[in-house]
């Protein structure tokens, strides 16, 4: 499973559907869904060991598995 | 909102008492699984690896198999508490005895053939009694179910209570008369106590729970019963003896519980599968040799009295409690029926 | 043959020889078997890793007659259960305060099984201890611990006939998820051998923990209203000062004899102050902080009078001549100390739909109180109660990394940041730690740890139910009602049971 660690939020919560194979799109709309309640507005930003997940490409190009924690910023 | 007793043991024909509602699955695990939705992985989901030290309580720990160990009910339906009012009690009335005892100096005044008597088997049973306990230790451990732990760690208890009790009138009968003080060379070499250890150690190592209630409660503890501290207790009587009587007929009321509770569960099993039925029995059969030799072997005891015709009317009595014991458990105790008696110990 | 000895009088060589007498009841009950082999009967890996030469030393941490335990204890037994008589005549569960007594659904729920636990422990410790003398010692430990599993059913009892809440127990303790972490422990516990196990239950949990929960706690309790509880736990901490005898005696006995046993105490002592910090302190910590209407002392307070001044002090000042340190991880606990209740309340309310207990918003009372006691707690989670204030929907019921030793969500930070440890690969597993002592804990034992499953992983392998309602019932959530807010936003009570 992989599961986004917002600082403030703790604990982690876990991404349904998210895979290596998934987009860094798709992972934000994972942790809008996770963290966020219908109406509000978000942005996100994630990053991994580091490196932000900026673009469209699959989370696996930045190194990310099966299991793993991913950062999330998010502002209200 | 309120309700009338606790979710798992709703829908009981009778509301449950006391007892069962503080007895009943406090243990956690195997026993759940038919009446519970339980988490994957046997019930227990921790259960570390079985080498693991000193290990765990799971099915595996006794050949008995049953799907209904939470519908077992003690019939003496004892909790701590009720075990400690009656103990209690017992032991007030047992203390008052041995307070009178000491302040009539009875212990001067006993015969020097009951005197002897005495020597021969008094001191030395406290290590029977405490290879009961040990075995019954492990019964505590690894027993699947709250209900059969309960009275199992009473029995253990009660155990170490006839212990610490034959180690103290000994000390009166040694500060008294001496030549109290071998209990421990007696029960090591004695000829008279052989079979006993041997079916004592024999106990201890076993890794079946079941097992151990079957060869202690069901098979040893009603010959040895009768055998020593009932038919002792009348010939104590006889010999002016105002302390033995009491400890006996106090420690028999602890070994009916024993035996009773014993039974109970084993008739629970044997009516539930012949595989239960048929296993108890394997036991039965299989202890029921040695224990009638470490009776038998007891024979001695009652020659210093010229009582040889009482041993041997003892030891048909105790032949016949057990046999009513085992079919209170709903079985038949062939080889007890079956054997003739070698009096002295060697059979083989 | 033995020789007559001089005439005394009867009583009075009883009297003397009641230290002898005892030693024939503890060590000299044993025998060496013939019949089967001696490692058989005691097994002597029940010994593993520890130093002695002559087992026989150990000396009998306390002197008790099967007589006299039974005198004493069928007292407390009939002062306990006059309390619990006259608290159920009298109906004083609609006296104590509304929110104490939504705790009391948690603790009573869970407190039985623990003793029971030990129970089951201290029978093998009887049975296999390799000293004779720990053997009775553990015995008369064991059936106290009956009789505390046995009195906190009798709460249960009493509770059950009232109110909701204290039905599902043993469901509740084998299957919820809250209550895992405690089964890990304990099972933990029960799996070591018999001086690791006394380390754990004798040692940490009841001198290093008991005056936290049978000092501290009832106090807590009787100034909620709570006296039947309180005195039931004031009545168990009675039998424990022998527990504690145990404990105390066996380490020093270990320390003296050998000095190879230091590292392996110390070691022991490191683990199990960590492991039953992180049971006893987040349960114990919400009573102190939230379940209580009417604070008394903070947990804050509470940890550092009793388990880190008096007990580790304690300990340290005592054993410290032999070289035995402060626990490894003591400073993990004093900075956890300023985060812990208020996290571990604000998870729970979270989920405060998949409890059989209530959970509630922190009044302007408590946040006052909240704020003098801990500094931090604006910052923390002050923001959250706003929003829950403001009428703000934060229950969460989604997955959430568990940790794999302690069983708890991984929600716990210091200065650096989260302290979430993972993912960690071994044998083609991943798990989670909470913590670096959690994950040092494990990676020293992996052979014992790593086939354990936490609830996340049951659902991950799909072993739990989807339907939710289903899941709720797995984990003992049979009616609905049980959990949710005590109060409405507004402050008044939804609770339907009573209120004041």
């Amino acid at each position: 499973m992989i599961y986004a660690l917002v600082p403030d939020e703790l604990p982690p919560r876990a991404l349904p559907g998210v895979t290596p194979s998934s987009s860094a799109d798709d992972a934000r709309a994972a942790v809008l869904e996770a963290f966020g309640e219908p109406g509000d507005l978000h942005s996100v930003s994630l990053s991994y060991n580091g490196t932000a997940l900026e673009d469209d490409k699959p989370l696996s190009d930045y190194g990310v598995e099966s299991h793993a924690l991913v950062r999330a910023e998010l502002s209200r | 909102m309120a309700r009338k007793t606790f979710e798992h043991l709703e829908g009981q024909r009778r509301r449950p008492d006391v007892y069962e509602e503080v007895t009943a699955y406090v243990q956690w695990g195997e026993t759940f699984r038919d009446k519970f939705p339980t988490l994957p992985n046997e019930g227990a989901n921790y259960h570390f690896p079985e080498h693991y030290k000193l290990g765990y309580w799971d099915p595996t720990k006794t050949r008995w198999k049953s799907h209904q160990w939470e519908s077992f009910r003690d019939p003496n339906r004892l909790t701590y508490r009720s075990y400690h009012e009656v103990q209690s009690e017992r032991e007030a009335a047992l203390e008052a005895v041995l307070a009178a005892a000491r302040s009539e100096h009875a212990v001067r005044y006993l015969d020097p053939e009951w005197v002897e008597t005495l020597r021969m088997f008094f001191a030395p049973m406290r290590f029977a009694e405490w290879g009961i306990s040990m075995a019954h230790q492990y019964v505590g451990r690894f027993s699947i179910s709250s209900l059969v732990t309960n009275p199992s760690i009473l029995q253990v208890f009660d155990e170490l209570r006839h212990t610490q009790r034959i180690a103290e009138w000994t000390h009166d009968l040694e500060t008294e008369h001496g030549g109290f003080g071998g209990y421990r060379a007696q029960w090591l070499e004695d000829p008279m106590f052989q079979p006993m250890r041997e079916y004592l150690e024999r106990v201890c190592v076993l890794r079946d729970w079941g097992e151990v209630v079957v060869a202690t409660n069901l098979v040893l503890e009603p010959l040895l019963q009768r055998v020593l501290y009932r038919t002792l207790s009348d010939l104590g009587n006889a010999h002016s003896d105002s302390v033995l009587p009491h400890f006996a007929y106090s420690v028999y009321g602890d070994e009916e519980r024993h035996w009773s509770w014993a039974a109970a569960l084993a008739a629970m099993l044997n009516e539930e599968s012949d595989e239960n039925r048929a296993t108890t029995g394997d036991w039965i059969d299989s202890w029921t040799p040695l224990a009638l030799r470490s009776v038998e072997a007891l024979a001695p005891v009652y020659s210093i009295v010229g009582k040889e015709p009482v041993f041997d009317s003892a030891l048909a009595e105790a032949r016949n409690l057990a046999a009513d014991v085992l079919e209170s458990a709903g079985v038949t105790g062939v080889a007890l029926q079956d054997r003739p008696t070698v009096v002295g110990g060697e059979t083989s | 043959m033995s020789t007559r000895p001089s005439r005394v009088g009867v009583q009075e060589a009883t009297q003397q020889n009641i230290k002898d007498q005892y030693k024939e009841f503890t060590r000299d009950l044993g025998w060496e078997p013939s019949y089967v082999p001696k490692e058989e009967m005691y097994p002597p890996e029940h010994a593993e890793g520890v130093h002695f030469s002559d087992w026989d030393k150990f000396d009998d941490p306390f002197r008790l007659f099967y007589k006299d335990y039974v005198k004493v204890q069928e007292k407390k037994e009939e002062s306990l259960h006059m309390v619990f008589d006259h608290a159920a005549r009298y109906d004083y569960l609609t006296r104590v305060e509304a929110t104490w007594l939504e705790g009391m659904k948690l603790f009573a729920c869970g407190q039985g099984q623990t003793e029971y636990e030990t129970c089951k422990d201290h029978m093998a410790i009887a049975r296999y201890s390799p000293a004779p003398a720990l053997r009775a010692a553990a015995l008369y430990q064991s059936i106290d611990e009956l009789r505390h599993a046995q009195n906190y059913a009798h709460y249960l009892r009493y509770a059950n006939r009232k109110l909701p809440g204290f039905s599902g127990w043993a469901t509740l303790f084998q299957n919820h998820w809250l209550y895992q972490g405690i089964r890990h422990c304990f099972e933990d516990i029960l799996t070591a051998n018999p001086f690791e196990a006394i380390i754990g239950a004798n040692v940490v949990l009841e001198i290093g923990f008991t005056n936290l929960n049978f000092v501290a706690l009832p106090a807590v309790g009787a100034a909620n209203y709570e006296y039947a509880w309180s005195q039931l736990q004031l009545t168990t901490q009675s039998d424990e000062t022998r527990h504690m005898a145990i404990g105390q005696s066996m380490m020093r006995t270990l320390l003296e004899e050998d000095p190879r046993n230091l590292p392996i105490i110390q070691r022991w002592l490191d683990k199990w102050t960590w492991r039953l910090y992180r049971v006893d302190a987040l349960g114990g910590s919400i009573f102190f902080d939230y379940f209580a209407k009417n604070k008394v002392m903070s947990y804050k307070e509470a940890f550092q009078k009793y388990f880190v001044d008096d007990f580790i002090g304690g300990l340290v000042a005592d054993l410290g001549p032999f070289g035995l340190k402060e626990p490894a991880y003591l400073q993990y606990m004093l900075d956890d100390m300023d985060q812990l209740s208020h996290v571990v309340w604000k998870y729970l309310y979270q989920r405060k739909d998949m409890l059989w207990f209530k959970t509630f918003q922190p009044d302007d009372d408590d946040r006052e109180w909240l704020t003098e006691k801990y500094p931090d707690w604006p910052n923390l989670v002050g923001g959250f109660w706003d929003e829950v204030r403001g009428g703000r929907d934060v229950s969460n019921a989604g997955l959430v990394p568990v940790c794999n030793l302690c069983q708890v969500a991984c929600m716990f930070q210091d200065e650096n940041g989260p302290m979430i440890e993972g993912p960690v690969e071994l044998d083609g597993r991943t798990y989670w730690f909470c913590s670096t002592p959690c994950r040092e804990i494990f990676m020293n034992e992996p052979e014992k740890y790593k086939g354990a499953k936490t609830i996340v992983d049951l659902v991950l392998d799909g072993a739990m139910p989807d339907d939710p309602d289903e899941f709720l019932k797995m984990i003992g959530i049979s009616e609905p009602g049980l959990g949710g807010d005590l109060f409405a936003p507004n402050g008044e009570h939804t609770h339907n049971g009573h209120s004041h």
